[in-house]
């Protein structure tokens, strides 16, 4: 299973059924996944839900060539990913996940579109994984020639080169989300560090919204 | 109102002629199984209820197998001159649905299977009837080891006898209704049930420690030997006496000497070890209202009788009284009972349960003695002296041994 | 007027339906078709858009019963056999039994599971999985064995905040009438004492209760007096009535249409073992399904789980003991 997020594919599809239900309307619906989690059972019949129920549901696809150490060519056998698209029946589009105003002008397009109501929209971006699968992977099956073609650019340095080209940012505002960034991480983690740890004798160990349904005696619970 | 389901169907197949299978009997103590001699009816007879249908031999004797009811022999599963484990099916009757309902064994299929345990919903494999491993008889389930028998008490039996503070002898004679005899807790209920509708008198704390002291101490093997003794040369000797040493008294010095001389009759095992006393502390018994008393004399071994005297006399008033100080009671290495006050003349006292001996002294009676000097008989007193004591320490030789020394040195009463 | 468990069920539904506009049906079938076995009979049309067809996705439909769980909605996902909720079983197990865990977003879905045998069912399509869904911390499991126990727990679960299992017997669907539909009932998580007795106490649940009933009145004949206990919920168990049951009786009998390893009977017995040891005057007993897929053939089906013979031949052992 590895990747919960075929899972939750169909969690999505939930929301915006019952927000149909509700007749309430101009929603979209959003969720991500990895190219290992498009083999997942739950990502078929989640994929498949959507389609037949025309739910307006963009599901972007990070292809990033890896699935903790499985190459896409073990994952899966059509010529390109997205091509999966035309068995479930819905739209696709395939971008370079690596640059950024490729990637906004699609993401436009696939919400547009499930917005007015055309169905799922499969989107798969393409890019690499620059680190390992986890802290403790050191990625070192990565064919190094993918590290070298285009679809093994730093996105962020793409972007950033593209944001300055555009003129939509200069170098200072640039620096100045990045230290924004840095400072909001690090401020989180400071105060993730000074929370307190739960203690166990006073942690109530509620596993049911419904308090009355709980086994009364502290044994049973194990 | 509710409208009765209807059961689970059978299958038709399952449905032929109600049957119930012909059981090997329990043959015997220690029997687990019999040869098969003769089929006394054959298939298609029909029988009565206990009508002898199997002949039937065990290492004891020959018996007979009988029916369990009425019916019409469907099959036999054995053959002739073959061993059947207890329990095993021989055969089937075809019976009435009554009979099939009451005798409450499932039978789902005509192959042989025995009756279920719970918890096994139907047929073991057939293949094996006829060679299985001995198994209880098919009506009980699984005994567990310890549960076999009479003495097994249930987890809810040790809790109420825990909650009314009684123990397995208390419980001594109420008959069991459960598995191999064993007293459940509805025979318990009803037994007290049945004690309230009884006189019932409260039990002094004396009694009840009493009780429990001749529990505990019953567990052993208990054994007793006996000697007559001549109390002449005592009665001659306590009449010169003043003050008067009680009986009892002359019987704890010759004991103590006696255990002086060799301890290790006094001893305790304690697994595989002996262990010796280390003092002769010597008790002895005194009635005091509901029970008994048992003051001690230390180092008995060590003072003549004539400085015990005074002592003796007090320890049995206080003792009466029951005010006997801490340090008179406990610590003694063997008692001296002298049941010969009530008037009896032989008894098998019961150890402390700590101690190994009890020594008793009957009743003194003017009997004739042959006087092999005088070539008649003539009239002595005597009594008959007994030793009780624990056979896992000592044995009958032992035990008549000490109680030879003993009569011996009571027949001279001024070395005491 | 007499009705069946199965038209209880579907009261219950087309009441959901009417009285809470956040309820709707999610399943195969359920639509037009009105169910495989016809629980949602006419609904499709009575609440139009409410009742919908769902693909073979056992996933994918209760990862959408989730979603919308989490959107405020009350969904029923009617799976059309217990045994194919397997496949949807990380998100029961994993999703909806630890939202509210993990994230304090309770997930009030409701998943019917039509369970247990009928003759010819087979592996596939008689399995009875209320042990597997127990044993997941986060879950509410109902077993009712009664007609108004189907219809007021199938309420109450829909009420309920958390995901609830609810475990409907297929026998009893069309084999259990009762004159009328409850307007009371007493609130999941208390067992109900079907027959009082002094003698034995059997625990049971789900169509097993009518079962010990039938032997509870045949051995009365006999001059036993059995107690049945119908556990009503399997989570959360009623300890405390069971307990107070073998207070009275000292004998323990539980009965399960389930397989025996780790099944509620288990579960029962560790109980009162360990809870009550004091209260047992013999070895509790339990009795259960084989410890092999449910078989095919009528013969060997018949003899695979526990019937009123079987039962009545325990619990005249257990009497003897």
């Amino acid at each position: 299973m590895i990747s919960h997020l075929g899972a939750t594919i169909s969690v999505v599809n939930g929301i915006l059924f019952a927000r149909r239900l509700r007749n309430v309307s101009g929603v979209v619906g959003a969720a991500s996944i990895g190219d290992g989690g498009t083999s997942t059972g739950a990502f078929h019949e989640a994929l498949n839900q959507a389609a037949v129920e025309k739910l307006p549901l963009v599901l972007v696809v990070a292809n990033n060539q890896y699935a903790y150490s499985t190459p896409t060519s073990r994952q899966f056998a059509c010529r390109r990913l997205v091509d999966k698209a035309i068995g479930y029946g819905v739209s696709s589009h395939n971008v370079d996940g690596t640059d950024l105003a490729a990637c906004l002008q699609v993401a436009v397009e696939a919400v547009r579109l499930a917005r007015d109501g055309h169905g799922p929209q499969l989107v798969v971006a393409a890019l690499l994984r620059l680190c390992g699968h986890g802290e403790h992977d050191d990625s070192s099956y990565v064919d190094p020639r993918l590290k070298q073609s285009l679809v093994g650019r730093d996105c962020l340095k793409v972007a950033e080169e593209q944001l300055i080209q555009q003129c939509w940012a200069d170098a200072t505002t640039i620096e100045f989300w990045r230290s924004e960034a840095i400072h909001k991480v690090e401020e989180a983690v400071a105060t993730v560090q000074r929370e307190p740890s739960p203690d166990p004798y006073q942690e109530d160990w509620r596993v049911l919204a419904s308090a009355h349904l709980a086994e009364a005696r502290e044994d049973r619970k194990g | 109102m509710y409208h009765p389901i209807t059961p689970f169907p059978h299958h038709p197949a399952l449905e032929p002629m109600p049957q119930v299978p012909v059981i090997m009997p329990q043959l015997g103590e220690s029997i687990a199984e019999a040869t098969v001699i003769n089929l006394l009816v054959k298939v298609g007879d029909n029988v009565n209820a206990d009508q002898d249908v199997i002949e039937v031999e065990t290492n004891k004797a020959t018996m007979n197998v009988t029916s369990p009811c009425a019916g019409r022999v469907n099959k036999w599963l054995v053959n002739l001159n073959e061993s059947y484990p207890v329990g095993a099916v021989l055969g089937y009757l075809e019976v009435s649905a009554e009979d099939e309902a009451r005798l409450g064994l499932n039978v789902p299929s005509q192959d042989g299977h025995r009756a279920d345990a719970p918890g096994d919903n139907g047929a073991k494999a057939a293949a094996d009837r006829t060679r299985e491993k001995v198994k209880p008889t098919v009506r009980g389930l699984p005994v567990p080891a310890h549960a076999a028998g009479a003495s097994y008490m249930s987890p809810r039996m040790k809790a109420r006898m825990a909650e009314l503070g009684l123990h397995a002898a208390d419980l001594a004679g109420i008959a069991g209704s459960g598995a191999a005899g064993r007293v459940t807790i509805q025979d318990f209920e009803n037994f007290l049930a049945n004690l309230e509708r009884q006189k019932l008198s409260p039990a002094s704390t004396m009694r009840v420690a009493v009780a429990d002291a001749m529990r505990r101490s019953w567990t052993r093997p208990l054994a007793t030997v006996a000697l007559p003794v001549s109390l002449e040369a005592m009665l001659a000797h306590r009449k010169g006496s003043h003050p008067k040493p009680g009986p009892a008294l002359y019987a704890l010095r010759a004991l103590a000497i006696a255990l002086s001389e060799n301890s290790a009759p006094a001893g305790r095992l304690v697994g595989n070890k002996i262990v010796h006393p280390s003092a002769i502390d010597v008790g002895f018994a005194v009635e005091a209202e509901d029970g008994v008393l048992v003051p001690v004399i230390r180092n008995a071994d060590k003072r003549l009788l004539p400085e015990l005297v005074e002592g003796y006399n007090e320890l049995v008033e206080l003792a009466r009284q029951r005010r006997l100080p801490t340090d008179a009671t406990g610590g003694s290495i063997a008692t001296v009972t002298n049941f010969g006050t009530f008037g009896l003349t032989w008894a098998t006292p019961i150890p402390l349960p700590e101690q190994t001996l009890v020594l008793g002294m009957g009743a003194g009676r003017r009997v004739p003695s042959w006087d092999e000097h005088k070539g008649q008989f003539v009239p002595v007193t005597e009594a008959n002296l007994t030793l009780s004591f624990d056979h896992r320490v000592i044995d009958g030789g032992a035990a008549g041994r000490m109680l030879a020394r003993i009569a011996s040195l009571m027949n001279e009463p001024a070395k005491l | 007027m007499s009705i069946t468990y199965l038209e209880a069920i579907r009261e219950a539904q087309a009441r959901a339906l009417a009285q809470d506009p956040r309820v709707f049906i999610y399943g195969q079938d359920v639509g037009a078709f009105g169910g495989a076995f016809k629980a949602t009979k006419n609904l499709a049309k009575e609440f139009a858009g409410r009742v919908i067809d769902s693909p073979i996705s056992e996933d994918a439909m209760v990862g959408l019963a989730i979603g919308a769980a989490i959107d405020g909605m009350r969904p029923i996902i009617e799976m059309q056999f217990a045994d194919f909720s397997s496949v949807g079983l990380n998100q029961i197990i994993n999703q909806a039994a630890t939202l509210y865990w993990r994230t304090q977003v309770p997930c009030p879905i409701t998943i019917r599971l039509p369970s247990g045998g009928t003759s010819g069912s087979g592996p596939f399509h008689s399995q009875s999985v209320e042990a597997i869904y127990a044993h997941y911390p986060g879950l509410v499991v109902m077993t009712p064995a009664t007609v108004e126990d189907a219809y007021s727990m199938l309420l109450e679960a829909v009420a309920i905040d958390d995901p609830v299992i609810f475990c409907e017997h297929k026998y009893l669907y069309y084999h259990l009438k009762a004159d009328r539909l409850p307007t009371e009932a007493v609130p999941t998580g208390k067992a109900r004492i079907a027959r009082e007795g002094r003698d034995l106490t059997i625990v049971a649940y789900s169509a097993m209760v009518h079962e010990a009933l039938a032997v509870a009145e045949e051995l009365a004949g006999e001059g036993t007096e059995i107690e049945v206990v119908d556990l009503r919920s399997v989570k959360p168990l009623d300890t405390d009535t069971v307990m107070a049951s073998v207070a009275r009786t000292g004998r323990l009998l539980c009965v399960g249409e389930a397989f025996p390893w780790g099944g509620v009977t288990a579960e029962v017995i560790a109980r009162v073992a360990s809870e009550g040891f004091g209260l047992l005057d013999a070895p509790p007993q339990r009795l259960n399904a084989k410890d092999t897929p449910v078989p095919y053939h009528p013969n060997l089906w018949a003899a695979h789980r526990p019937t009123a013979r079987s039962i009545a031949s325990s619990a005249r052992n257990l009497m003897r003991l």
